[in-house]
């Protein structure tokens, strides 16, 4: 027989001691908070506080980061187009928008809601702004959360309709969504900040024409700086994904590194995962693909997966649809932020 | 009015030719700062008083490529090394000159040397005929491909403008044959259609191979009007789009022999871009069209008389000044760019470069917005000189790509702008660039630490170099091997960078005091 | 890589510029060894130097060593499907990219019997997805022994091995370990895992065997002594396990250990840590729930850790809601920021056309060419879509850039033969390339309308412009 090759085993493990490598960041992301109590001449009873961060998200072990995200739910003043697994969630509210704010607080433990006055867009109702403000009142009505005020995207008419609901929403310190560089940002932010509002500061996936936007809604209109978030836009899983990652991921460490013009909250609009096919579609249209399966479990993973990736490059604000999605996305974060401790004992349990 | 070229005449007429369109001497710059330490012609002469021919040439080992005109007596020998190349009457040292020619595409520069001293004794420059054959260089390769002689035509025309030069040079000085060397310099194409080069291999496939040598000719069989047995030597190319002009640049600033990390601009209608220092080079050659040279832009012109050259704004009024001192008629490229600077300065352009519709100076034109630079009563056409927003988003484009070439260089080598210790700025037009100002609306990124100079011609310069000295010419050569070229066309990062600098005054990293202070 | 600038690269070339690597000059090549495109004995005359002439030996290692990525690169399997996993240089995808996408392992157990063996183990080599222009594919398979039986477990391995596909072999037991490894160790499999109480057998087995194995500990001072052991020892090929825990302050102190794992071998340059990271979403089975529940948890395991750091990974869950995204996600990081991406010119047909139905035409640039064809197809518009060759630009690029052509529309229209498959010459070109228009009408005698700018408005636009009246 082959004699057995003898290696040498040592009796012991070298000894060793691991020094992990510290980051110190000499800038700090400024805090927002949204929504304003009595004491602070609004109606709302819960604000929230978003940002202050020292180190990247959830690097705890750099330098403790005092807020943990937060999820605001969408809802519309108008019935809108819907993936089926989002539809019949809200198939009772999607007519009200009041209960439909309720709905998404009460049942879905929404932080916030972002209420989007698209029936203003020329291409469906064109209702006035005037008119499409009222809703605004309803739902500051129906729920005490912060409230995110959103236009229609069309560029002539969002500013009026924003500037009408910044003064509806007085006092309340809503979230004005959004000012972008082709539409008249200066309007917008004086509306902002003539009512003590916070602005949206919205660019496309471009890291220069962000700092630029914040610099010029800063200094230009003269917003707070503690009254401005960020939205440097979300693509969904498998269509641009890795673009926004990279592009807030590079925001958030230029803030960190101390650039006064990026260091502000970043905001995800989340909801776009619902665009991606993979999310809504019956079954894959290529033969040879293996069978999608059932869409009632693909859509909620995609909005999960694309908020989550994003939240790890730094993102404060969700704004999402899918009550499955904003519950795990919910658990998933306050784990990581250390605020959900409940652990499994027996981790080796797998193995065997 | 009509175009001369559509129009016929069918009796005697007369002609008004518009003030703008009137031929006027170019101000080409044709001084150029070079210093000939070490002269080392390619060619030198011996006086043998009362000699034998025969005798001297067994005696000195040297080798016979000319039939001499005299046995014995007095003579000089012209020598290129080893070898006679003439053998004149009497004693003719005093007269040994030398030919620097820059091969522009538009425009010929050519220098008369006197190679004992080294001294530039005489500067003529004039249009190159080929012009006829197409405006720019593409046009030309067009010509070449859809005439079989077509190379024969483009290399007679060029020569032909060369020897008109050559009798302009030596008026008062020499006669043809006392000029024994000729030295030329041009881009890629320009080069090969000097020396009668085929082409077609240039545009074979995309990744082709130049070879980097020097291009040499008998100057009797290219007909040029020199001594018969002088030879042209041609800067070596380094690739498609980066030719021997630019190999002279890089000779001129003598970045090959400095320790300096040195950067070096070539503003043509291409922008050809070099950063390099002792033994590396690394090149790319950016789209930066015409704008700089006034054209596509509404009352833009080259650097000529009537041209506004500088521009300052303060409170309402518009200050500039004029080549030649007489009342404005266009405005040149560093005048376009004083205006655009000082326009951003003063906020009537905002960083994306759109004008600021409520000040007083800017008005609806017929197609778009316009800043009104000088009025009717002050200019000699007696119409105004505006700036449109076209005109503005083109400085823009065409800027963008020379910063974005800049930036992607800087950053394919690793290092940050501060580490640039030396800009050269060539090219006619660069010339008279207000550094100050190309920074401001981001033609140039902010070089915190680096010394900037003007080297003006420095194609003509380097020719004039390897004219005068050994060590330049090999240098050119090894310059030429060592320049690694990049191509941009389909490159990410240049994107970015170009993107990012479609702003004034660009990506805020690459300027971070005009950033601050003005956006 | 210690190195970030060619100039550094430079000096340590011979600077002759001879060509011989397929570059004209050696700052070019220099260029390609920081983008990781070459490595250093690609340059023959620096090889052959180093062969003979002592300085250039010293040179070409120190090269070697300068231009080795910070983390060590482990492979696991043998022949096509063998899987390279570790070998990163940054933190940040930005920096440069990211290089090798971690492979996933999916479990079978030596207590399942043979059908259900199979029928996973088929599942894991027939999955397809396809994206962006080629198959996703799921990469190899985790055989875990839960009988302690070492002859059940070296079955169970030698008839998973014949799947030809790479395999991490999991168990504690030394004995079991070594019966598998007799049969299978010839296909380099990945040796799960040796921990503090075993890890003697476990430093036997890999020397013994030559197999790459994983070291397991949640305390990190442990798994680096015994990292450092393993490769004083002679053992070469590392993967470390910081142990995956699924839940609450679990999961928290999982995402610290990897991050600080990945930052410290990197930044830290601790040597003794920087090694491939393992990280196992099927722990997520450990949560109450049901199959869904769990099967969600693993994907948000895999999601967190696909985008830190993590280098390879085992799963249990089969199911699209887990494997579609992840591999999705997997892609999307590890895509490299420098390239453009494109697909297969040519003709696509959305839902099923007939002759009578529009003909668009868009880019073969990947983002383009799955905007344009998700919203003709989430819309149900019926149409022929060809499909352009611009060398994988977006139609407002290749358009400005000149790699959008009539002439090349009109080879297109040739090579697809799309006029037999229509009884009409409308094509619909998108918004962003009308000033082509004229020239494609010219070039290929076909009606050319200009669509809308983005392809999402293409229903509205078909609404009021199609069937179009005839054009003279
Ligand atoms: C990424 C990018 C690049 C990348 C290209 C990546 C790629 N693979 O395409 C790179 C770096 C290569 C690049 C290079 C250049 N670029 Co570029 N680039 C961009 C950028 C930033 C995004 C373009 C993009 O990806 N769009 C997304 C895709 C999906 O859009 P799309 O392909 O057009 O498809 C949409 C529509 O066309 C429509 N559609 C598509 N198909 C169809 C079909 C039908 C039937 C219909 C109805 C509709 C339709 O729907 C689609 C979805 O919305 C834009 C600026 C910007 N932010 O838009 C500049 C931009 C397009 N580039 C520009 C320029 C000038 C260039 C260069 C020429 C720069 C230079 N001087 O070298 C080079 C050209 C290189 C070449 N072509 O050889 C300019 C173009 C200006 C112009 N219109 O003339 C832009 C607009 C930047 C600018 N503002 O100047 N670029
Ligand atoms: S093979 Fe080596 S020496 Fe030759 S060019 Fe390439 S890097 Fe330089």
């Amino acid at each position: 027989i082959l004699e057995k090759p003898r290696f040498e085993i040592p009796e012991s493990l070298a000894p060793a001691r691991f020094e992990p490598y510290k980051v110190e960041y000499p800038g700090v992301i400024e805090e927002v908070t949204l929504g304003a109590t009595r004491a602070d001449g609004g109606t709302r009873e819960s604000v929230v506080t978003i940002g202050g961060e020292r180190s990247l998200a959830f690097y705890n072990f750099d330098a403790q980061n005092p807020h943990t995200p937060v999820i605001a739910i969408d809802i519309f003043d108008r019935r809108p187009m819907l993936a089926k697994a989002v539809r019949e969630h809200y198939e009772d509210v999607l007519d009200d928008p009041a209960e439909w704010a309720r709905k998404a607080v009460k049942d879905f433990g929404a932080d916030l809601v972002t209420l989007h006055l698209i029936s203003t867009d020329p291409l469906l109702e064109d209702t006035p702004a005037s008119e499409a403000v009222k809703v605004v009142e309803e739902v500051l009505q129906a729920v005490k959360v912060p409230l995110i005020i959103g236009g229609s995207g069309n560029k002539e008419k969002d500013p009026e309709v924003l500037e009408k609901a910044a003064e509806v929403a007085e006092g309340e310190r809503v979230m004005l969504a959004s000012a972008t560089l082709d539409m008249d940002w200066e309007r917008i932010g004086n509306a902002a900040k003539k009512h003590g509002h916070v602005i949206l500061s919205w660019t496309q996936m471009d890291i220069n024409n962000q700092k630029t936007l914040n610099r010029y809604l800063l200094k230009r209109v003269g917003i707070e700086r503690d009254s401005l978030v960020m939205d440097p836009t979300t693509a969904a899983l498998g269509y641009g994904l890795d673009y926004a990652f990279t592009n807030m991921e590079r925001i958030r460490i230029s803030g960190l590194r101390g650039d006064q013009d990026l260091n502000f909250p970043i905001s995800s609009g989340t909801t776009n995962a619902w665009g991606a096919r993979e999310s809504w579609m019956i079954d894959s249209p290529i033969e040879g693909d293996t069978p999608w399966g059932p869409r009632e479990l693909r859509g909620p993973i995609w909005e999960i997966i694309t908020g989550m990736t994003l939240a790890l490059a730094g993102v404060d604000l969700f704004m999402m649809m899918h009550p499955g999605a904003v519950a795990v996305v919910k658990d998933w974060m306050g784990m990581l932020s250390g605020a959900v401790k409940e652990s499994i004992k027996d981790v080796d349990a797998w193995i065997t | 009015t009509v175009l001369a070229c559509q129009a016929f005449l069918f009796s005697d007429a007369e002609i008004f030719i518009p003030v703008e369109s009137r031929l006027e001497k170019q101000q080409i710059l044709a001084d150029f700062i070079v210093s000939a330490g070490e002269l080392s012609p390619n060619v030198r002469k011996e006086f043998y008083r009362d000699s034998f021919f025969p005798e001297v040439v067994s005696r000195k080992g040297y080798t016979l490529s000319c039939n001499p005109e005299v046995e014995e007596g007095d003579f000089t020998l012209v020598l290129r090394g080893n070898e006679v190349i003439a053998v004149e009457e009497g004693d003719t040292r005093g007269e040994c000159f030398g030919l620097a020619i820059d091969v522009g595409t538009t425009t010929l520069v050519a220098a008369l040397v006197d190679l004992n001293t080294g001294k530039v004794v005489n500067i003529a420059s004039d249009y190159n005929g080929q012009i006829v054959y197409g405006e720019e260089v593409l046009s030309r390769v067009e010509f070449v491909f859809s005439r079989k002689d077509g190379l024969n035509i483009l290399q007679r025309a060029v020569v032909d403008s060369v020897n008109a030069l050559i009798d302009r040079l030596l008026e008062g000085y020499s006669s043809p044959e006392r000029i024994y060397d000729v030295v030329a310099a041009g881009n890629t194409l320009m080069t090969h259609f000097f020396l009668k080069r085929d082409i077609d291999y240039l545009f074979r496939s995309s990744r082709v191979r130049v070879e980097k040598k020097g291009f040499v000719d008998e100057a009797k069989k290219m007909g040029l009007n020199v001594n018969d047995n002088a030879l042209v030597f041609a800067l070596p190319p380094v690739g498609r789009y980066v030719g021997g002009d630019i190999v002279g640049d890089v000779l001129a600033a003598g970045i090959a022999d400095s320790p300096y990390l040195s950067l070096m601009v070539d503003l043509g209608t291409n922008g050809e871009i070099v950063l390099g220092s002792e033994g590396w080079a690394i090149s790319t050659s950016v789209a930066s069209g015409p704008a700089f040279e006034g054209y596509e832009i509404k009352h833009g012109s080259r650097a000529v008389e009537g041209a506004i050259d500088h521009v300052e704004i303060n409170g309402h009024g518009v200050k500039y000044t004029v080549i030649g001192g007489k009342k404005p008629r266009s405005i040149c490229g560093s005048g376009l760019i004083d205006l655009l600077a000082e326009l951003f300065r003063n906020g009537i352009v905002d960083f994306q470069g759109n004008l600021d519709r409520e000040h007083e100076r800017v008005r609806k034109g017929e197609s778009d917005y316009e800043f009104v630079v000088a009025y009717a009563s002050e200019t000699e056409t007696g119409k105004d000189i505006v700036l449109t927003q076209t005109d503005i988003d083109t400085l823009i484009k065409s800027k963008a790509a020379v910063c974005a070439g800049i930036a992607v260089l800087i950053k394919k080598a690793g290092i940050s702008p501060a580490d640039v210790e030396r800009f050269y700025i060539a090219g006619g037009f660069g010339y008279y660039i207000d550094f100050e100002n190309a920074v401001t609306i981001g033609l140039f990124p902010e070089l915190p630490n680096a010394e900037v100079k003007q080297i003006g011609n420095g194609s003509l310069a380097g020719a004039y170099l390897v004219l005068t000295s050994q060590k330049k010419r090999n240098l050119a050569e090894t310059m030429a091997k060592l320049m690694t070229y990049f191509d941009l066309s389909t490159d990410a990062d240049f994107m970015d960078e170009y993107n990012a600098a479609l702003s004034l005054p660009g990506k805020p990293e690459l300027f971070p005091t005009i950033y601050d202070r003005y956006v | 890589m210690k190195v970030k600038s060619p100039l550094e690269v430079y000096k340590f070339l011979p600077q002759t510029n001879c060509g011989e690597c397929g570059y004209d000059t050696c700052m070019s090549f220099a260029a390609q060894i920081i983008d990781r495109s070459v490595k250093p004995t690609d340059c023959p005359p620096l090889v052959e130097k180093a062969k003979t002439d002592k300085k250039f030996e010293k040179k070409l290692n120190e090269l070697i060593e300068l231009t080795s990525p910070e983390v060590a690169e482990v492979v696991i399997g043998t022949g096509e499907s063998a899987v390279k996993i570790g070998g990163e240089d940054v933190l940040h995808r930005h920096e440069l990219t990211f290089f090798n996408p971690p492979p996933f392992f999916f479990d079978v157990w030596d207590t399942l019997d043979e059908a259900q063996i199979d029928e996973r183990c088929k599942k894991v080599v027939e999955y397809r997805k396809f994206y962006v222009g080629d198959y996703i594919t799921l990469e190899g398979i985790a055989v875990r022994c839960t009988s302690n039986d070492p002859e059940k477990f070296r079955s169970v391995a030698k008839k998973v091995s014949e799947y030809g596909k790479p395999m991490i072999l999991i168990s504690l037991n030394p004995e079991c370990m070594r019966a598998a490894l007799e049969e299978v160790a010839d296909k380099k499999p990945l040796i799960y895992a040796a921990t503090e109480d075993n890890w003697k057998d476990f430093l036997q087995l890999a020397l013994e065997f030559n197999v790459p194995v994983t070291l397991r500990s949640k305390n990190l001072d442990t798994l680096k002594s015994m990292a450092k052991t393993f490769k004083d020892a002679g053992v070469k090929e590392i993967v470390l396990d910081p142990v995956t825990e699924p839940l609450g302050d679990g999961l928290r102190g999982t995402f610290e250990r990897v991050v600080q794992l990945r930052r410290t071998g990197i930044l830290g340059e601790d040597k003794d840590v920087a090694y491939p990271i393992m990280v196992t979403p099927i722990a997520a089975w450990l949560v109450e729930g049901d199959e869904v529940t769990k099967g969600y948890w693993e994907a948000v395991i895999a999601g967190t850790f696909i985008v830190k750091y993590a280098d390879i990974m085992i799963f249990r869950n089969l199911e699209q809601y887990t494997v579609m995204p992840s591999v999705i996600l997997r892609y999307n990081i590890y895509t490299d920021p420098r390239t453009p991406v494109q697909v297969e010119p040519g003709l696509r047909e959305i839902n099923s056309p007939g002759p009578e139905d529009p003909v668009f035409i868009t880019t073969n640039f990947a983002l383009t060419y799955y905007t344009v064809e998700s919203d003709l197809s989430s819309n149900n518009i019926k149409g022929w879509l060809l499909v352009l060759d611009t060398e994988g630009l977006g139609v407002e690029v290749s358009v400005a850039g000149g790699q959008f052509t009539a002439a090349k529309v009109k080879d297109l229209i040739q090579q697809t033969g799309i006029e037999q498959k229509v009884n009409h010459k409308n094509l619909v070109i998108p918004g962003l390339a009308a000033r082509l228009q004229g020239a494609i009408e010219d070039e290929t005698g076909w009606s050319v309308f200009v669509g809308p700018m983005d392809s999402g408005r293409i229903k509205g636009w078909l609404e009021k412009n199609w069937p179009p009246e005839s054009k003279e």
